[in-house]
């Protein structure tokens, strides 16, 4: 039972023909991963399939056609994206930073907020889900005095606060050494283990390789593979675009 | 976009040929106010494209050069800007020991020339001005802000605006000076209408200096200089430029165009006065903005258009029987609606929803810490507030007043700059619609206290969250243009119209009563010390101030104050995270406006009328200025921007004990503005908590935290 389903997308910017028909299916559970050199249009496939860039093409979610929907209702409806640059709320601590995008503001939500500020229990799941990205010693720091890494892993955990059904991660790994992003992947697979969809964009091959179930190579906006890492791996095409022969 | 500007123009154009001989006429005379705000809003572009500052002192500055005109030639004397005089110190320090006899010399305030000098040599000497003028604004005020965020630049020009304009009125004077005029005026007829020559001429050198403006941009080394420092400074200096004397030449250059079309301005008009001319800066922005503050041809065009408008709207207001009428007569303000209505059609047709990628955010607003112990500082200010009312004499007493209702505006501007980061110079706009709320229903339905402000902040809410709507596409110095326009048209519409405002003398408010107890602020209680105003009125509006900083407070604390801050900090990473953009920004605009209408409700209360003058697009800015002064991201903050206020404590404090003249005190607004703009973005409340947190830093590590919670929610 497919969870996401994005058919025909293409983008472009004037005369640049960034997106191509690129179809992706994501299952719940499954880490897919969306590869491809520089340019290839990895990022702008999650910016249009998000509601961040206007599309051709058709995204269907959880059976809802969200062709058309703005980003905050295509978030709502589970379909969550992190940032390559992770775009922090600055401003908030790290734990209102996941506390922000929690829950969703009504008019009586307001008023009730005007008099009795604080929830019962709210930092509760905020705490728990910091914890389980071993980071529940940071929720009372600001986000400008974490590390690259920290700052990565408060993003992901943000993604995950809103309740996600698939979350697209852009190059989460970017910036890591190599015992970070191994860790890092183990937390992709708890949360994919859950039963959270992940797509994942990245540079770090051997995390993309090592983590994913099912991979799709991008180059110039056009899929050009798709298959298990095994099959990536020895695709012809795939190795002659991207990944030369230091892969092997 | 320009495809827009220019079907408006056209449509213009049509229309006033198609019509009556009158209303070509209409249009004709026009000309010379499009021109004049064409001029200005020149010169915001021109500073917008080289050091990205939307200049709200543009028109100030043009009033400042004509005054300086003026002087030289009705009189010859040069009028010298007010410095401070180190003397003055020693001398309060020697007359406080008694020896009140010592005068030590001032810095003098005039320079004279023995007679009035003649047209040319007193333009040139005020072109000299102007010249020392703009490098004084480049060098005191923008050159340290060159890295600040759009919102401390903004608020330093209208620190400057301040400044200016307290200078006139303290040097020249607030009346208005007849000028005689440099161009000849005879009626010429052109194109089957009348025309005024030096309206024709004042024209033609706008569009001749437009032309070179673009000519200079586009073609010259020097333009293109600009252009690239303005891109990238770091870029400029690689390529060997100095983006330092860019700027300078184009303060200079910016500064003179200003200076010589106030002073060709004056003469136009014949007179000069502090106002009419500094407040073209109100259309000048807008049509800068139908420029998208880049392009000077449709800048000017849409200045031009916009008056031509406002002409034949004149025109048909006199004339036409399907004109809408008000008490008989053609309903004020509809001409001056027009820009607004024109900026948020260009907006709604143009803008994006959300930045795109590649914007870069750098609006970068003071930081906003969650108040803790709400419940006990509030009981504290309560406590202290209702002591302090008692004790107070009656000057003092009414001084807290003031800024007790200074300080609710000011809590408006923290829900809307402070938490969502939109930047409102309309806010004694929706105050003025509270305050006249209050009076219609106790004039006309017999609605006191306390439904009538609470209605009245209802109507403000409303009226608040129509002036968003085109907020909702624009963010930062653009939105400051969007509710300046929006500030003028209330103001003009809605005040300005009698059979709402009741005329220059204002509408009645009946003083407050609840369950028997009288506390208007002219009822003599039985409880202190029986002189006015009311101390009861005081704690009156202590328990608003109280309770809508414990609401405010309320609110960053909770789900929603998070999402309103996420807004502020990335639009687009909080639509990521489901939150509705939009909405957060709705719902700021409405809670703002509806504790401003509050705010308004109080001031109708305090003065027991509501007159138009209280509510002007003035005092919106200067509202702007004090709540970023206390400190516009807390409420602390929002209390001591009360105290800086027209008749505020902090002025009351200066007249008491330093003698200072009251016309004095916007000065020191203004350079006190400008100053924390540079040195301390987050006000003085903020600045007092930072030196808190610093002290903290000092004692031992195990102590730190309780103490840190502290300072951060100061």
């Amino acid at each position: 039972m497919t969870v996401f389903e994005a058919q025909g997308i293409s983008v472009s910017f004037g005369a640049l023909r960034a997106l191509d028909d690129v179809s992706v299916a994501v299952d719940p559970g499954r880490i897919v991963g969306l590869i491809g050199p520089n340019g290839a249009g990895k990022t702008t496939f999650i910016d249009a399939i998000t509601g961040f860039t206007p599309c051709r093409g058709r995204v269907t979610f959880d059976g809802r056609d969200l062709t058309s929907a703005a980003p905050h209702v295509r978030a709502r409806a589970g379909l969550v994206r992190t940032w390559q640059s992770v775009e922090l709320f600055d401003d908030l601590t790290v734990a209102e930073n996941l506390q922000a995008v929690a829950h969703h503001q009504t008019v009586t939500g307001l008023l009730r907020d005007l008099l009795r500020p604080r929830r019962a229990g709210e930092g509760h799941e905020v705490a728990e889900l910091l914890e389980a990205f071993g980071i529940g010693d940071l929720a009372h720091r600001m986000p400008g005095e974490l590390s690259h890494g920290q700052r990565m892993l408060v993003g992901v955990a943000r993604a995950m606060a809103t309740g996600p059904r698939l979350v697209c991660m852009d190059e989460p790994a970017a910036g890591l050494d190599t015992r970070e992003s191994v860790a890092f992947g183990e937390h992709m697979r708890t949360v994919a283990d859950a039963g959270t969809a992940v797509l994942l964009v990245d540079h770090d091959m051997g995390l993309v390789l090592r983590c994913c179930d099912e991979i799709f190579v991008i180059e110039f906006g056009r899929v050009i593979a798709h298959g298990t890492p095994a099959e990536i791996r020895t695709d012809d095409a795939v190795v002659a675009a991207y990944l030369g022969s230091a892969a092997r | 976009m320009r495809r827009s500007a220019l079907a408006v123009a056209v449509a213009v154009a049509l229309l006033a040929v198609a019509g009556p001989a009158g209303q070509r006429d209409a249009l004709a005379s026009s000309l010379g106010s499009g021109a004049l705000v064409a001029a200005v809003a020149l010169g915001v572009v021109l500073t917008q494209r080289s050091s990205g500052v939307v200049n709200f002192a543009g028109g100030a500055t043009a009033t400042y050069a004509a005054y300086a005109y003026a002087g030289l030639r009705r009189t010859g004397h040069l009028f010298l800007p007010p410095l401070p005089n180190p003397l003055a110190v020693v001398e309060g320090v020697l007359h406080a020991a008694g020896a009140s006899s010592v005068s030590l010399p001032d810095i003098p305030t005039s320079v004279s020339f023995g007679a009035p000098l003649n047209a040319a040599s007193a333009f040139g000497l005020s072109m000299v001005v102007a010249v020392a003028l703009g490098l004084t604004i480049h060098l005191l005020v923008f050159r340290p802000l060159r890295h600040a965020p759009p919102l401390a630049k903004t608020v330093a020009s209208v620190g400057l605006l301040l400044v200016l304009q307290a200078i006139v009125v303290l040097r020249f004077t607030a009346q208005t000076v007849a000028v005689k005029p440099i161009l000849a005026k005879h009626p010429v007829r052109l194109l089957g209408a009348s025309f005024a020559s030096d309206q024709l001429v004042l024209a033609g050198v706008v569009v001749a200096v437009t032309l070179a403006l673009w000519v200079l941009f586009r073609s010259t080394r020097f333009g293109l200089a600009t252009r690239a420092a303005a891109e990238s400074e770091k870029g400029a200096i690689l390529i060997g430029l100095s983006p330092d004397r860019i700027a300078a030449l184009n303060w200079v250059l910016a500064t003179v165009l200003a200076a010589a079309f106030g002073i060709l301005a004056a003469s136009v008009n014949a007179s000069v006065d502090p106002l009419s001319i500094t407040l073209l800066i109100v259309p000048a922005v807008g049509a800068a903005l139908i420029g998208g503050l880049a392009s000077f041809g449709i800048t000017v065009a849409a200045a031009f258009a916009v008056a031509g408008a406002q002409g034949v709207i004149q025109f048909l207001a006199a004339t036409a029987s399907w004109f809408p009428k008000a008490d008989g007569a053609p309903l004020p303000g509809v001409r001056e609606a027009l820009p607004f209505l024109v900026i948020v059609i260009v907006l709604f047709v143009r803008g994006d929803r959300l930045p795109t990628r590649g914007t870069i955010s750098a609006s970068r607003l003071p930081f906003a810490p969650a108040p803790t112990g709400v419940a006990a500082k509030a009981s504290t200010a309560l406590a202290l507030g209702t002591v302090a009312l008692f004790v107070l004499g009656p000057s003092w007493r009414l001084a807290a007043i003031n800024s007790l209702v200074g300080a609710v505006i000011c809590l408006s501007l923290v829900v809307l700059t402070g938490y969502v980061g939109q930047i409102s110079l309309a806010q004694m706009a929706f105050a003025g619609v509270g305050g006249f709320t209050v009076s219609k229903l106790a004039m006309h339905h017999g609605l006191g206290f306390p439904l009538g402000p609470i209605l009245g902040a209802a109507v403000a809410m409303i009226v608040g969250l129509a002036a968003a709507v085109p907020a909702l596409r624009v963010r930062g110095v653009n939105l400051a243009i969007v509710t300046l326009a929006a500030a003028a048209t209330v103001e003009n519409l809605v005040f300005g119209n009698s059979a709402l405002s009741g005329g220059i003398h204002g509408a009645p408010v009946p003083a407050p009563h609840l369950l028997g107890l009288n506390f208007g602020p002219n009822d003599v209680s039985s409880i202190g010390d029986g002189k006015l105003p009311s101390p009861l009125f005081g704690i009156f509006c202590l328990l608003v101030v109280v309770g809508l900083g414990v609401l405010v407070a309320n609110l960053r604390r909770s789900a929603t104050g998070r999402q309103l801050l996420a807004v502020r900090t990335n639009e687009r990473a909080a639509a990521a995270g489901g939150i509705d953009v939009t909405r957060a920004k709705l719902l700021a605009f409405a809670v703002s406006s509806a504790i401003a209408g509050f705010g308004g409700a109080l001031s109708a209360y305090r003065f027991g009328s509501v007159s138009p003058a209280t509510f002007g697009t003035f005092a919106s800015i200067a509202f702007l200025a004090f709540a970023y002064l206390g400190g516009i991201t807390t409420v602390a903050g929002a209390v001591v921007g009360g105290l800086f206020v027209a008749n505020g404590v902090a002025f009351t404090a200066l007249h008491e004990w330093f003698a200072v003249d009251a016309g004095l005190t916007n000065l020191i607004g203004g350079v006190g503005l400008i100053a924390t703009a540079i040195a301390n973005p987050e006000g003085i409340a903020g600045g007092l908590g930072l030196a808190g947190r610093r002290l903290a830093a000092l004692v031992p590590r195990r102590a730190v935290r309780p103490v840190l919670a502290e300072g951060a929610a100061g």
